[in-house]
Parts: C-alpha cells; sequence; structure tokens
C-alpha cells in the first residue's frame, strides 16, 4: 500500500504535489474555521433567549402570583366587611387583570424548552377557575344587604373565604415551584452555552494537531521522495566528480523533476562510462574504436576520437621507426661482424704474401752466398726486419679484432693471482721493485680477459721504464660495484697531451725502430675493459711516472 | 721400418710454401717420397686414385694447409675421416691461422699436430727437422 503511494507519487510533477498539500491544509483550516463560528453562533445565540426569555417569564410568573395573591388579601378583607372599593378591585382583577397577566405569561412560554412552564401556568389557571367561583360567591353574599349582620352568612363568608385560602395557598406553592422549574430550564441553557465553548476549544486544539500531523507527514513525504534521492544523487554525482564512474538505478520509475534529474544524472554517467571504456581500449593500443558521440556538441568525444586519431599515427610512425631502427641495428651488426671478419681473412690473405717475400729473400741470400755485396745483405736484412714488423702489426690487428669481452666463463677471479701470474709470464728486469698491494679484491671476469689487460698495463709500465731503480706498484680500491685498480711506475710519465691519444690503436710516442712496440697494447686493453663497462684513464706528468687507472665489475 | 720410406703428401696452394718445404726438406735431408696437391680437392682425388694411376700406396703422412681454394683443409679432413680406406692417415696441420676455432677443429678431427708456419725460414727448418724425427720414430701399420 505505501508503495503504491508512493509510486502514485512518483507520477506527479512536484509542483502538482506543492499544490496538493497547500490545497489540503487550506481545507482543514476552512473546515475548522466554519465550524468555530457556527459553534459560536450557536453559543450567541443561547445567550440572546436566555436574555429575552429568562427575565421577562421569571417576572411574569411572580406578577401572576402577586395579583393571584392579591385577589385573596382582597377576598379576605371583603369576607370581614364589606367594602365597595376593594369589591371594585377584585372584580377588576377578575375581569382584565388576571387574564391580561395569564395570556401575556403564556405567550412568553411559546419557547418548547418553556413547554412544561406553560402547561404548569395552564394547570394553575384551571384551578384558580375554582378560587374565581369562590370569590364571586363572596362578592354575591357580601353585596346582599346587611350580611355582615348576620351571623350564618358571616360563617359562610368565613368558610368560603378558608377555602379561597387553602386554593390560594396551593396555587402559590405550585408557582412557586414553577419559577424554580423556570429557572432550573434557563440553568440548563446556559450549560449548553458553556459546553459549546468547550467544543470550541477542543476544535481548535485538534484543528492544531491535524495541521501539524499534516504538516509532519508532508516533510515526511518530502524528505523521502525529495530530500533523500536528492542526497544519494549528490553523493553519486560528488563520486563522479572526484573521478571515480559508478553506474546506478533509480529505486522506483519516476516522472517527476527528481526523475528528470536521476535520468540525467544517468545520462552523464553513462556517457562517461562509455568514454571510459572506450579511452581503456585506446590505452591497450584498439586504435580502430569507434568514439561514441553523445551528441554533436559532445567535445570530450571529439576530443577523444582526435587522441585516438593522433595515436595511431604516432604509432604507426613509432613502428616504422622501430622497423627502420631493427633494419638500421641489423645492417650494423652484419657491418661489424663484415669488419671483423674483415680484419681477421685480410690479415691472414696478407700473411702469405709476406711470408713468400721474407722466404724469397732468405733463399736469395742462402744461393747467392758470398756472391752477395756487404750493401746488398744489409738491404736484405732490413727488408727481413720490414717484414717482421709487418707481420707483427698484422698480428697486432688480428688480436684488436677479437679483443672484447669474452661471454662465456665468466666467474670470481682473485685478481691478486692473476696479477702473479702475469709477472711470472714476463720478463722483468733484474732490479725492479714490485709493490702489491696485498688487499686486491675479487672480480667477475674471463680469467683470460683479466689476464690480457693486467699484461697489457704491467708490460706497458715495464718496457717505458728507463729508471735506474725502476718501480711497479700494483693497487686497487673498490666502490660500489666497480673496483679501480691503479698501476703505477715511475717511468718517464707521459705529456697530459698524449693522455687520450696512446689509447688509439698504432699510436706510440716513439720512433718505431728505437723500441720493440707495434702500439696495440693499451687499445685492445681499453676495448677489454669497458666490454665489461669499465673506463680506463691516465694520470701523469713528464718526468714523474705514470698512473693507469681501469674499473672492472667486482 | 727398415729403407722403406712414408710417403708423405702436401696440401698447399701457395707456391713459395710448397717451395719452403721442399727446401727444408732438402735441408734435414729428407728423403721421403713427397707428393704435391694444390687444394682439397685435388687430394682427394689423389688419395683415391683417381688422378696418378701409376702410384699404388697411399701416403701415411699429410702435411695440410687449412686456407686453400675449392676445398678447405678442415673440409678436407672431415672427409677423409669419413672414408674407412683414409680415416687412418697422420695429419699434420701447417697454417697461418693462429684461430682457437680452427685450432678445436683440426683436434676435433683427430690431426696429429698443429704447426703454425713461422716467418723466418730458420725456424721452418727446425720443425721439419723435429716432425722428420718424430716420423722416424713412429711405427705405421703393414698394408
Amino acid at each position: 500500500m505505501w508503495e503504491s503511494i508512493i509510486n502514485r507519487i512518483y507520477r506527479m510533477k512536484i509542483g502538482t504535489r506543492t499544490a496538493i498539500s497547500y490545497f489540503a491544509v487550506i481545507m482543514v483550516v476552512l473546515t475548522f474555521t466554519t465550524a468555530s463560528i457556527l459553534l459560536l453562533q450557536y453559543a450567541k445565540n443561547i445567550d440572546i433567549k436566555i436574555a429575552s426569555n429568562f427575565s421577562p417569564v421569571i417576572s411574569a410568573i411572580k406578577d401572576y402570583q402577586l395579583l393571584i395573591e392579591e385577589s385573596g388579601r382582597l377576598s379576605a378583607e371583603i369576607s370581614i366587611q364589606a367594602n365597595e372599593a376593594k369589591t371594585k378591585r377584585l372584580i377588576k382583577i377578575h375581569q382584565r387583570l388576571y387574564t391580561r397577566q395569564k395570556s401575556t405569561l403564556i405567550g412568553l412560554c411559546q419557547e418548547p424548552g418553556l413547554s412544561d412552564i406553560k402547561k404548569r401556568i395552564i394547570s394553575v389557571d384551571k384551578r384558580f377557575e375554582n378560587t374565581l367561583k369562590l370569590q364571586k360567591q363572596l362578592i354575591e353574599l357580601m353585596n346582599a344587604d346587611s350580611a355582615y349582620r348576620n351571623p350564618m352568612k358571616m360563617l359562610e363568608a368565613k368558610t368560603i373565604k378558608d377555602r379561597i385560602d387553602s386554593e390560594i395557598n396551593k396555587l402559590k406553592l405550585v408557582l412557586s415551584e414553577t419559577t424554580l422549574q423556570a429557572i432550573s430550564v434557563f440553568n440548563k441553557l446556559d450549560a449548553q452555552k458553556f459546553a459549546s465553548y468547550r467544543t470550541l476549544s477542543y476544535l481548535l486544539l485538534i484543528m492544531i494537531i491535524v495541521i501539524a500531523i499534516l504538516a509532519a507527514i508532508s516533510i515526511l513525504i518530502t524528505n523521502f521522495t525529495i530530500i533523500k534521492p536528492i542526497k544519494e544523487l549528490n553523493a553519486i554525482l560528488d563520486e563522479v566528480g572526484e573521478g571515480k564512474i559508478i553506474q546506478f538505478q533509480s529505486d522506483a520509475p519516476r516522472e517527476d523533476e527528481i526523475g528528470d534529474m536521476i535520468s540525467s544524472a544517468q545520462k552523464l554517467v553513462q556517457g562517461f562510462k562509455n568514454k571510459e571504456q572506450v579511452a581503456n581500449a585506446i590505452g591497450k593500443g584498439d586504435y580502430d574504436i569507434k568514439v561514441p558521440m553523445l551528441s554533436r556538441r559532445d567535445r570530450l568525444g571529439k576530443a577523444l576520437s582526435e587522441m585516438r586519431d593522433n595515436l595511431k599515427l604516432s604509432k604507426e610512425k613509432e613502428a616504422e621507426n622501430i622497423k627502420s631502427l631493427e633494419a638500421y641495428n641489423v645492417s650494423l651488426m652484419k657491418k661489424n661482424k663484415q669488419l671483423e671478419e674483415f680484419a681477421y681473412i685480410t690479415s691472414h690473405d696478407l700473411k702469405s704474401p709476406l711470408r713468400g717475400i721474407n722466404n724469397l729473400t732468405e733463399w736469395i741470400q742462402e744461393d747467392m752466398g758470398e756472391k752477395l755485396s756487404e750493401e746488398s745483405n744489409a738491404y736484405f736484412n732490413m727488408l727481413r726486419g720490414r717484414a717482421h714488423r709487418m707481420e707483427a702489426l698484422i698480428n697486432s690487428i688480428l688480436q684488436y679484432s677479437r679483443a672484447e669481452k669474452t661471454k662465456e666463463n665468466q666467474e670470481t677471479i682473485a685478481s691478486k693471482s692473476v696479477v702473479y701470474e702475469v709477472l711470472e709470464s714476463l720478463d722483468l728486469p733484474e732490479n725492479i721493485s714490485i709493490l702489491i698491494d696485498d688487499a686486491l679484491p675479487n672480480v667477475t671476469a674471463n680469467k683470460k680477459d683479466l689476464t690480457e689487460v693486467f699484461k697489457v698495463f704491467i708490460s706497458n709500465a715495464i718496457h717505458h721504464n728507463k729508471s735506474i731503480e725502476p718501480i711497479l706498484n700494483i693497487s686497487a680500491q673498490q666502490i660500489g660495484r666497480m673496483v679501480t685498480f691503479c698501476i703505477a711506475d715511475n717511468g718517464p710519465g707521459i705529456p697530459e697531451e698524449f693522455h687520450e691519444k696512446i689509447f688509439t690503436i698504432f699510436q706510440t710516442l716513439e720512433r718505431r725502430d728505437e723500441v720493440e712496440n707495434i702500439g696495440a697494447g693499451l687499445a685492445i686493453g681499453k676495448k677489454i675493459i669497458e666490454g665489461y663497462g669499465g673506463k680506463v684513464w691516465v694520470k701523469s706528468e713528464k718526468g714523474n711516472g705514470a698512473k693507469f687507472y681501469f674499473e672492472w665489475p667486482a | 721400418m727398415g729403407d722403406k720410406m712414408v710417403n708423405i703428401l702436401l696440401v698447399e696452394d701457395d707456391e713459395i710454401d710448397v717451395m719452403n718445404v721442399k727446401r727444408a726438406f732438402k735441408k734435414n735431408n729428407v728423403t721421403n717420397p713427397l707428393y704435391v696437391c694444390n687444394n682439397g680437392l685435388e687430394a682427394l682425388q689423389f688419395l683415391r686414385g683417381e688422378r696418378d694411376p701409376s702410384i699404388t700406396e697411399n701416403p701415411q703422412i699429410i702435411l695440410l694447409d687449412l686456407n686453400m681454394p675449392k676445398m678447405g683443409g678442415i673440409e678436407f679432413l672431415r672427409e677423409i675421416r669419413k672414408d674407412e680406406k683414409l680415416k687412418k692417415i697422420s695429419v699434420f696441420i701447417m697454417t697461418t691461422s693462429n684461430e682457437d676455432k680452427d685450432k678445436l677443429d683440426a683436434y676435433d678431427l683427430n690431426v696429429a699436430g698443429y704447426i703454425l708456419k713461422p716467418l723466418s725460414m730458420e725456424r721452418f727448418i727446425e720443425a721439419v727437422s723435429t716432425l722428420n724425427n718424430y716420423w722416424k720414430l713412429c711405427e705405421y701399420p703393414e698394408r
């Protein structure tokens, strides 16, 4: 039942509902006001009735009673001694005054509430007829001549007078009763008036209560049907405002303004939801998804579809870039490989003709023997020397092209033992002093690579050292995940402008003939170290020795 | 071994290297019969008697270069190691290649030695002399 009422309410516009509730209140007020006015009128009528009837009736009864009493008094006096004036007065009462007074009284008692009194008056009147007859009899008796002299007649008069007295006494009794009755009738009316006033106050109280209840119901309904849904909607819109997208349903189908609001909000949220799905799909890479447009003015939709198009375009571009980058990478790797192969093959192919030249000069020298002049012999020796140098160069190229991080057999190696092994393999000058840091750490490496690097730096330090007491100092320091090794000598030192150049292949700082040095060692060492992610540098001044530093992963 | 000498086959494409070997043989007084082929393919034909029918006895020792046209040394080695008749022949590699890969491949195919060709004649003669002593020391199965 409650639900059907609510449904009926939901089908009405809020304006209609407000009008209905105002109308109801006005109707209630009008009803109660009308009732109050009627009640007031009623009380006033009673008042008027009392004012117009009560006093005249009471005084009329009194006058009536007085008239009857007077007639009794007159008849009593007449019965003792005849008196013409008094007799006349009595006759006057009989003939005019009494009748007039009686009809006045009965006229006053026409109200239905006074019918009892009227009946009593009529019965008193009937009884008074007897008195009237007796008084007439008395008047006749006393009017006869000298009746007062006749004791018989006087006695008779006295008897009549007594009878009249008792009759009148009885009437007096009845009349005073009647007066009392009239008073009680008016008291009753008065009570009715007060009752109507009481009813009026109850009515006012009821009206106030009814209006209060109506107001409470109206507030309750407003709260339930308007404020609550607005609050709920507000909470939802707040969350939507904060970016959370929740779908919701109205509890009951509504046709009012709140219903319109809810459906508008649903439309808004649905739009957001659709946009969110589309944006998600675009985010996941679906660039062909159709963006649902809410209307032609849907700017968010337009922005979204523009975003999708731009993303699609940039994605395609990116794919192209990646493709070309990949192709570039592949070609680079191919080129690198080719370069390596080229270095390898050329060095091989260069070696055999070189050996041929070398062999042929030897054979010529051998076959010619003594016939060859000393000068020519020297030339041939120089020729062979150059051939040997060329072989050394070719071997260096080969080694350099192969020098890089060896991916297999990486292990934890004690760098100290590697240093000792390298020192054992080299031809050391007899008077050299070698200082090795006792705490050379363990590093991660392929042993061959690390050995090669130490060999390069140590032999470099020894070969160039022309000091009378050569010193070699090997130390290390670990910072984080890198170990920095330092190989220091007390040799001639390297001027700063050459600090970079010495690491380039075939760059030496001395004449090639003077030192048996190809100039590939440091370049090979650098290539290996950089393959492990380390750096190489040198600190040196001319005449103060050189310190070579290189990093290696711990 | 007596006076019977083992035949030696030299597989070498470089003319000067051939001369070099011959000269070294002469210097060391090595008198074993020496046959020369210029690449792997030729050597294979020679060993299978398709080249010179007059030679009745196959060589028991081969001196093999690795970098050659038509058929390289490693390929040639694979071929003879697959051949029932030829797989017992001792092979010495004489090459300029100092590559680990070549060495590993060669030893996988059961070579008797891997010799790097030195640049100077002197050291080559020493090498051949050592080889000669080695051959003389070795016993070979009867045919």
